[in-house]
């Protein structure tokens, strides 16, 4: 079984709904997004557009942020999510120079999201894991998946541009939606073979 | 040792206990990580040093190693005894400064039970841990050594000098863009850079022996190879249409002066004095001015291609005051050491 993702770049209105989610889920401190969305111009004056790129990580076959790990803290896991155990990571930030899609970023604080306050009860239970010194990224809300659920930016995608499957079985939506669409990888010149597809 | 050494001594350590003191008051006081690096700047001045402090050891330990080879026991213990006790400085402030900029230093011995062979970093790890084995062994034990040991002693160190080199290069590596934006000189100009900086640092250091002609010679070679270095990664990165820094242009006027200037030396027969000096210094400022290329301006060119990157912000590293603290205190430390050795008595 391998995990991945189709996102279809017609269908998103850049309503950033899946970093929300995503920030709900696993109640990430300041300045930490697992689920960017880089907005760009398509077209040239008067005739612009703005579209959108949502950036999860890309959950790669080949990981060039594993490969650099020096203390096996990165690691893919069985379902080809792959996932940082903070208990390992030393923070060389090694994994950030050679990741190709800024997967990855550095905590280097928790700070409440209000000047002068604390932060709530909800955040200091959620962010019990999170470590001041490692580097963090998506884990493909591998907890949800193994509960066979979908990770929370797919469930939340208001026009479902978001599909989530087996990438191992022809028959799954996703696998029959990539053949169908010829969705490609993001920067797949690069080898790493993301999980990731887009329809653009 | 005259007054001098012993005011240099002194100002050395006292910088070395200050910044040190303070660089402790900072951890306590607010973590490791009060730097102005961000998700885009990931290593900033400290990697920088680092990388061109290690590129001064390693250079030194494989020139130290060449006169072992070339010479023996011929040349004069005292400047090898003093060469390798500014290389094993260069080296552990080196690994200091890199130990800094990582997020949970405590933990750095897990690089040794990773078992990720494929990590630069676990290579360098390893590599620049025996490196400094092997100077602490020429600085304690090798004054009455045979030449046969010596000998040994050389071939290990060029080999593991040489890993270190490549290893500095395969950091990076990763950064660069795929293909024909890639600059196919930078493992070149890192090794040369390296044995320069090396050969500037010895220069500096047998002055006023008869050996030194030697060197000087050695040296304009090598600001020769980093000069067409510099020009090819130049013209490289022109035909790949990417932006030529101002670092870069920076090495290859410093390479290009003190090439003149050597060559200038060596017409008018200067072997010694403020010519060479001066050759010697602007090396070693042209080989940090190359790891600021090497490592912070790659990062500034956008890792997401266009039009992705349109609206991404802007954003310029300027180290903090920790990191500059952090920066004192290895340079206090590459003072300290030496001259530690010699107050201890391993160079007469």
């Amino acid at each position: 079984m391998k995990f991945g993702m189709l996102i279809d770049l017609r269908k998103c209105v850049g309503c950033f709904a899946c970093t929300v989610a995503c920030k709900a889920e696993h109640a990430t401190p300041t300045d930490i997004s697992y689920n960017k969305v880089k907005k760009y111009e398509v077209g040239t004056y008067p005739s612009v557009k703005l579209k959108h790129l949502p950036m999860p990580c890309m959950h790669c076959d080949n990981p060039s942020c594993m490969e650099v790990c020096p203390t096996g803290a990165t690691q893919k896991q069985d379902n080809g999510i792959v996932t940082v155990d903070a208990n390992e990571c030393i923070g060389c930030k090694a994994c950030m120079i050679a990741c190709p899609y800024e997967s990855r970023q550095f905590l280097s604080e928790i700070k409440p999201y209000y000047e002068g306050q604390e932060r709530t009860p909800f955040e200091v239970y959620m962010q019990k894991d999170f470590q001041v010194g490692t580097v963090v990224k998506c884990d493909g809300c591998i907890d949800r998946v193994r509960e066979g659920l979908e990770p929370a930016c797919v469930q939340t995608c208001i026009t479902g541009a978001r599909i989530f499957g087996d990438l191992d079985d022809p028959n799954s939506e996703i696998s029959r939606l990539i053949a169908s669409s010829g969705a490609v990888p993001f920067q797949r010149e690069l080898g790493t073979e993301p999980s990731v597809y887009y329809i653009f | 040792m005259s007054t001098l050494d012993w005011i240099i001594f002194i100002v050395a350590a006292i910088v070395f206990v200050i910044t040190g003191l303070s660089i402790l008051y900072n951890m306590a006081k607010g973590g490791h990580h009060k730097t102005n690096l961000t998700d885009k700047f990931v290593w900033g001045i400290n990697t920088q040093i680092f990388y061109a402090l290690s590129s001064f050891g390693t250079g030194l330990m494989v020139v130290m190693s060449a006169i072992i080879l070339l010479v023996g026991t011929e040349f004069l213990y005292s400047i090898l005894q003093a060469g390798n006790s500014i290389a094993f400085a260069c080296v552990l402030s080196g690994v200091i400064q890199m130990g800094i900029d990582l997020g949970k230093p405590q933990r750095a011995m897990k690089v040794l039970f990773g078992k990720k062979f494929n990590s630069p970093l676990t290579i360098d790890f390893i590599a620049l841990t025996v490196l400094m084995i092997l100077s602490i062994i020429f600085i304690v034990g090798m004054g009455s050594a045979s030449l046969a040991a010596l000998k040994i002693w050389a071939y290990l160190t060029t080999l593991i000098s040489v890993l270190c080199m490549s290893t500095h290069t395969l950091l990076i590596a990763s950064r660069f863009e795929p293909g024909f934006r890639s600059n196919p000189f930078h493992s070149a100009e890192t090794f040369v850079c390296s044995i320069w900086s090396g050969l500037a640092i010895m220069t500096l250091l047998s002055l006023g022996n008869p050996l030194t002609e030697v060197f000087v010679k050695m040296l304009l070679v090598f600001s020769a190879a980093s000069l067409i270095k510099g020009i090819s990664s130049v013209i490289a990165l022109n035909l790949g249409k990417s932006e030529i820094h101002t670092h870069k242009k920076a090495f290859i006027l410093l390479s290009a002066i003190t090439f003149i200037i050597l060559v200038i030396g060596d017409l008018a027969a200067i072997r010694q004095g403020g010519l060479v000096i001066v050759a010697c210094l602007l090396t070693l400022a042209a080989v940090i001015v190359e790891k600021g290329a090497s490592v912070i301006v790659v990062q500034k060119r956008p890792v997401i291609p266009a039009p992705y990157n349109k609206f991404d912000p802007k954003e310029r590293y300027v180290p903090s005051k920790t990191e500059i603290g952090y920066l004192l205190f290895s340079i206090a430390l590459i003072a300290v050491i030496p001259y530690g050795v010699f107050l201890i008595g391993f160079g007469a």
